[in-house]
């Protein structure tokens, strides 16, 4: 069991790991290493699922409705997401790699995640008394 | 900043560097996944992260919006400042989102004038467009690589 303390340290960790290695990547003498300009040159090709969960994180993380789509079955956007991010992927993985991605389509990942992650996997959805699949005795 | 005629081309370091992040990644999807099912609520990355923004990381929502900018809006047009003063930018408006205490202030506006919408989605498009301004990455086609 990790309680929410370390998951924090955890948290941060890792982003100041992220912040030291692109400042590193930035200064040394390889073109083109960067974090940003790896993530950038594939979500402009095959793993454009990066935009669409860009979205929808954004939209989990910091906005979210308070009425539960689904109902009590919270576990289903979080399934749900998966399974769109793993078909974004197989389509990704076809896709010539000299392609380069329409800004216009950016746009649309970017929003349609983000619309997702606040009305269908919400943080802020007022819970439901009865849970059909209890997970959390595990 | 270094000229950039004397930087290199290295392909197998930038795959290293893929690497890395691809192993991040993977093991951040497997601490959440293991998170959310033991037997501690509210442990999350995800909830972690919602507490963390609930008590005044506005500045978070901030980057996520600069970020996306940055990472999924490149242009073709020249940029207005260079990428090092586009940069510094972004972190100097972050530092000042800290420094006056914007977010409990934006807070009690919209507690005092009952509007129903989160005050992140002003913090995430205030990030969207200086990140559109000052901080995206030149067009695909003149900086490629697989």
């Amino acid at each position: 069991m990790i309680d929410i303390n370390t998951v924090e340290h955890i948290i941060l960790a890792l982003m100041g790991f992220l912040i030291l290695f692109n400042f590193y990547l930035n200064f040394n003498n390889i073109k083109d290493d960067t974090i940003n300009v790896i993530l950038k040159n594939w979500a402009y090709n095959k793993y454009f699922f990066i935009t669409f969960l860009w979205g929808v994180l954004g939209g989990h993380f910091f906005l979210g409705t308070e009425t539960p789509v689904f109902g009590s079955n919270w576990w289903l956007p979080a399934v749900l997401v998966i399974s769109i991010v793993i078909i974004l992927l197989v389509i990704g993985k076809r896709l010539d790699k000299e392609l380069v991605i329409k800004r216009q389509y950016q746009f649309l990942l970017l929003l349609s995640g983000l619309l997702y992650g606040h009305f269908f996997w919400s943080q802020r959805h007022i819970p439901e008394i009865d849970f059909p699949w209890d997970l959390t005795s595990i | 900043m270094k000229n950039i005629s004397s930087l290199v081309n290295n392909k197998s370091f930038i795959k290293k560097v893929q690497y890395i992040l691809i192993g991040l990644f993977l093991i951040i999807i497997g601490l959440d996944v293991y998170l959310s099912l033991d037997s501690q609520d509210g442990n999350t990355i995800s909830n972690v992260i919602q507490d963390q923004t609930d008590n005044g990381l506005f500045v978070l929502t901030y980057f996520w919006g600069t970020l996306a900018a940055n990472l999924f809006f490149t242009s073709k047009k020249p940029k207005l400042v260079s990428s090092a003063v586009g940069t510094i930018i972004v972190i100097v408006i972050a530092l000042l989102i800290l420094f006056f205490n914007i977010e409990p202030k934006l807070n009690l506006f919209f507690t005092n004038n009952q509007y129903d919408f989160s005050i992140y989605t002003i913090s995430m498009v205030l990030g969207f467009i200086i990140g559109l301004l000052f901080w995206r990455q030149e067009d695909l086609k003149t900086t490629h690589n697989d």
